[in-house]
C-alpha cells in the first residue's frame, strides 16, 4: 500500500516534471496538472495512510503529535480539508494557465513556451516585442498607429506600447539595444 | 474580534468583489474607491504598527474555533511593518495612475478589482499565523498578480506572464509538499505550534521535517527571486505597467518575509551557539549557508544586469535583484543584528525601487525613445525629474547621506560581527560554513560600484545627452508626485535612522525569540466555546475558497 502510493506519487511527479520541461504550451499545462495531482496525493498521505477508519466521527480526538498512529478512531480530517482546498486552487490555476497559453499563442504566434515574438531575430529584446502585435490583439491599435507616424506624441500613446518600442518602428536599425540579458 | 486585523483583509476583498460586480463604473470612480480602500488598509496597518511598537501582538480567531484548530490572524512587529509597506505602495501606485496623463489601466476593465484582490492576498500572507493559510494567500496574491501583469496586452507581457505562472505554479507545488511534510511529522500547521514542536522532534522524524523545511526554503527563495531561482523576475517586472511594477516591489519581499518566518521556526544564529540546541537535527540543515550563497550570487547577477541593461525598466528590475541580494546577505547572517539591518534595508529598498519604477514611467512617457537607454531629446521637466532620478540613484546605490548607505553599513557591520562571533565561539555546524564576511563585503561593495556605474550611465544618457525638449511639461503627473513621495522616504529614513533601526532591532529580537508570538496565539479564547457535541462535525481549519 505504502509503496504503491509512494510509487504513484513519484510517477506523477516525474511525468509532470518531464512534461513541464518539454516547453510546449499544452505539455506544460498537462505537466503542471500532473504535478498538482502528485502534490495533492502527497498532502493526502501526510495524515498517515489508513484503511477502514471513519472519515468523520464525534467526539473528536485531538490529532496526536506523531503522525497518524495515535489516532485510534478516525482518519485525520485535516489533510482531507487541505487537499480539498488545494484541488480547488489547482483547478483554478489550470484554467488560468490554459487561458494564458491561448493568449500567448495568439500574441506570440507559437505555442512554445520559450518562443520569441513573431518576426524576431535570435536575440530579440523586450523593447521590440511590441512590434509583433497584430492589430486585432492590441486593444488600442488606433492609438498605436498614431504613435507610429512621424510626430511623436506620447500622450496619445499607450504607455506600455510606447515603452516597448512600438512607437519607434526603426528601433531595430538603431544600434544594438538587445543584449539578450532576459535570457540569463 | 480585533477589527484592526480584520479590516486590512475585509476591506480590499469586499471592494474587489464590488468592483468586479460593477465593472461598468466610470474610471474616476473606480480610482477613487480603490484609493479609499488602500487608505483604509493603510490606516489599519498604521494602527497595528502602533500596537506592535508597544510590544503587543494583536491576534484574533477567525470563525471562533478554539486555538489549535481555528484560523488565527496575528500581527507582530514584522507583520505590521510589511502590511504598512504594502498599503503605502498601493496608495502611491493608485495615486500615480490617477495623476498620469495616459489612462494606463483603461485597456482592461478589472484593473482596480485585481489590484484590490492583490492587496487582499498580500495582507493575508502577512497576517496569517498558519502555514497552510500562507499557501492559500500566496495563491490569491499570485492569481491577482497574473491578472495585473498581463494588463495592457502585448506579446512581451504574455510571454513574461506565462513564464511567471509556470515557475510559480511549480513553486506552489513544492510549497505545498513542504507544508505536508511538516504536518506529517508535527501534526500542526500553526506557526506558533510548529516553532514549539520542531525542536522536540525525535531523530527518526528529522529527515522528513528537514525535507519539508528545505522544500519551503526553495519555494520562498523562488518568490524572493534568489539566484538561481530569479529567472522570472526581470522579464515580468520590465513588461508590467509601471504602477503594477511598483506594487510588485513588495512581491519579492513576500518571499523574504516567509523566509524570515521560516527562520523563526528553527534554532538559528545566536541560538545555535547554545550547545544543546546545536545538537538538534533541524539545526543542521544547510539553510543559512544556502541563502547566504544565493544572496551573493544574486548580488553578482543583479549588478551585472544593471550595468548591461538596455532599457530603464530592465535596469530597475535588476536593481530589485540587487536589493534582494543585499538584504538577504544581512538576513542570512542569522543574528538579530543581521535581520534588523536587513529589514531596515527592506523598508528602504521597497519604497525606493517602487518610486524608481513610477519615476521612469514619467520620464519615458516624455521621451521619444521611451524607456530605451539611447540618446534622445530630454524629457519635459527634465530638471525636476533629473533631480529626482539623482535622489533615487544615490539612495538605491547606497551612497551617503541617504538611507541606502545607512542600510548597507548596518548590513556590513552585522555580517562581520556574525562571522567573527561564529568563528570565536566555534558555533554549531549550522552557521559557520557560509561564505565569511570578506566575501560578503566584496559582493555588497562590488555590486554598489557596478550599480553606481550603471545608474550614472543611465542618468547621463537621459538628462545630459540630446537636445532639451521643446514640449512643455503638461498634466498633473508631469512632475511625478507619487514617485516624489516614495523617493522622499529615503532622506526621511536616513534622518530617522536611529528610531527605525531600533524598531527593526526589537522586531528581530521578537521574531527570533518567538515566545511572545506563541503566547499571544495560545492565549486566544473563543468568544463562544463550542460544545463537545458540535466540535467534531466540521472543522474550518483551512481558509481557502470553498
Amino acid at each position: 500500500m505504502l509503496w504503491l502510493f509512494a510509487g504513484s506519487i513519484g510517477l506523477l511527479m516525474g511525468g509532470g516534471a518531464y512534461l513541464v520541461l518539454r516547453a510546449h504550451g499544452f505539455s506544460v499545462v498537462l505537466g503542471l496538472m500532473l504535478l498538482t495531482y502528485a502534490t495533492n496525493l502527497f498532502v493526502f498521505a501526510s495524515g498517515g495512510l489508513q484503511v477502514g477508519r471513519a472519515p468523520v466521527q464525534a467526539p473528536i480526538q485531538p490529532p496526536a503529535k506523531t503522525g497518524g498512529h495515535a489516532i485510534e478512531l478516525m482518519a485525520d480530517p485535516l489533510p482531507q480539508a487541505l487537499v480539498l482546498t488545494a484541488i480547488v486552487i489547482g483547478f483554478a490555476m489550470t484554467a488560468l494557465m490554459l487561458v494564458l497559453v491561448l493568449r500567448a499563442l495568439s500574441d506570440i504566434g507559437s505555442e512554445r513556451v520559450d518562443a520569441q515574438p513573431m518576426g524576431m531575430g535570435t536575440a530579440p529584446s523586450e523593447s521590440q516585442a511590441g512590434e509583433a502585435l497584430s492589430d486585432q490583439e492590441q486593444p488600442d491599435a488606433g492609438r498605436l498607429k498614431a504613435c507610429q507616424s512621424d510626430e511623436f506624441q506620447p500622450d496619445e500613446c499607450q504607455s506600455g506600447a510606447c515603452q516597448s518600442g512600438a512607437c519607434q518602428p526603426d528601433e531595430s536599425q538603431l544600434g544594438e539595444p538587445q543584449t539578450g540579458e532576459e535570457e540569463r | 474580534m480585533n477589527l484592526l486585523l480584520i479590516l486590512p483583509l475585509a476591506l480590499p476583498l469586499g471592494l474587489g468583489a464590488w468592483l468586479f460586480a460593477r465593472s461598468g463604473m466610470p474610471l474616476r470612480q473606480q480610482r477613487r474607491l480603490s484609493l479609499m480602500g488602500a487608505l483604509g488598509q493603510l490606516g489599519a496597518a498604521v494602527g497595528l504598527l502602533a500596537l506592535s511598537a508597544e510590544g503587543q501582538i494583536a491576534a484574533t480567531l477567525i470563525g471562533d474555533w478554539p486555538v489549535p484548530y481555528g484560523i488565527v490572524l496575528a500581527a507582530d512587529r514584522l507583520s505590521a511593518l510589511m502590511l504598512t509597506l504594502t498599503s503605502a505602495l498601493a496608495l502611491a501606485a493608485i495615486a500615480h495612475l490617477s495623476l498620469s496623463a495616459a489612462d494606463t489601466e483603461r485597456s482592461g476593465r478589472h484593473f482596480h478589482a485585481l489590484l484590490q484582490l492583490q492587496l487582499f492576498g498580500l495582507a493575508g500572507a502577512f497576517l496569517t499565523a498558519d502555514l497552510f493559510n500562507l499557501f492559500v494567500f500566496f495563491e490569491v496574491l499570485l492569481i491577482a498578480s497574473y491578472g495585473l501583469l498581463v494588463h495592457g496586452g502585448g506579446a512581451a507581457r504574455s510571454r513574461a506572464a506565462l513564464h511567471y505562472v509556470v515557475l510559480n505554479m511549480v513553486g506552489s507545488s513544492l510549497f505545498l509538499m513542504g507544508v505536508a511534510s511538516l504536518y506529517a511529522v508535527t501534526g500542526t500547521l500553526s506557526l506558533a505550534e510548529l516553532s514549539d514542536r520542531l525542536p522536540e522532534l525525535a531523530p527518526d522524524q528529522a529527515p522528513l521535517a528537514g525535507t519539508g523545511l528545505l522544500l519551503l526554503t526553495g519555494a520562498f527563495a523562488l518568490k524572493a527571486a534568489l539566484v538561481p531561482l530569479h529567472a522570472w523576475l526581470v522579464p515580468a517586472y520590465s513588461a508590467a505597467l509601471a504602477p503594477v511594477a511598483a506594487l510588485f516591489a513588495i512581491m519579492t519581499k513576500v518571499g523574504v518575509y516567509a523566509l524570515l518566518r521560516l527562520f523563526a521556526l528553527m534554532p538559528i544564529g545566536d541560538a545555535v551557539s547554545d550547545a544543546t540546541l546545536a545538537e538538534l537535527p533541524v539545526a543542521r540543515l544547510p539553510i543559512q549557508p544556502l541563502i547566504a550563497t544565493g544572496a551573493l550570487l544574486t548580488l553578482a547577477v543583479g549588478a551585472i544586469g544593471v550595468v548591461v541593461a538596455a532599457e530603464l525598466r530592465t535596469m530597475v528590475a535588476y536593481l530589485i535583484l540587487v536589493s534582494v541580494g543585499t538584504l538577504l546577505a544581512g538576513v542570512a547572517a542569522g543574528t538579530a543584528e543581521g535581520i534588523a539591518a536587513g529589514l531596515y534595508y527592506l523598508i528602504h529598498t521597497t519604497l525606493i525601487t517602487a518610486g524608481l519604477f513610477l519615476l521612469i514611467d514619467v520620464i519615458s512617457q516624455g521621451r521619444a525613445r521611451g524607456s530605451c537607454l539611447q540618446p534622445a531629446q530630454q524629457p519635459p521637466a527634465a530638471a525636476w525629474l533629473g533631480a529626482l532620478f539623482l535622489l533615487g540613484a544615490l539612495a538605491i546605490a547606497g551612497l551617503p547621506p541617504l538611507s541606502g548607505f545607512v542600510g548597507k553599513a548596518l548590513i556590513l557591520e552585522a555580517v562581520q560581527d556574525a562571522s567573527v562571533a561564529g568563528s570565536e565561539f566555534g558555533s554549531g555546524s549550522g552557521s559557520g560554513s557560509g561564505p565569511d564576511w570578506m566575501l560578503s563585503w566584496t559582493a555588497v561593495l562590488g555590486s554598489t560600484l557596478l550599480v553606481v556605474i550603471g545608474l550614472s550611465r543611465a542618468g547621463m544618457m537621459l538628462f545630459w545627452q540630446g537636445p532639451p525638449s521643446t514640449r512643455i511639461a503638461s498634466g498633473r503627473g508631469a512632475y511625478a508626485p507619487a514617485a516624489t513621495a516614495l523617493l522622499a522616504a529615503s532622506p526621511l529614513l536616513a534622518l530617522f535612522a536611529a528610531p527605525i533601526a531600533g524598531y527593526t532591532q526589537s522586531l528581530a529580537l521578537q521574531l527570533l525569540d518567538g515566545e511572545d508570538y506563541i503566547m499571544a496565539i495560545r492565549g486566544l479564547e473563543p468568544v463562544d466555546p463550542p460544545s463537545a457535541a458540535t466540535e467534531g462535525i466540521a472543522k474550518p481549519v483551512h481558509g481557502g475558497p470553498p
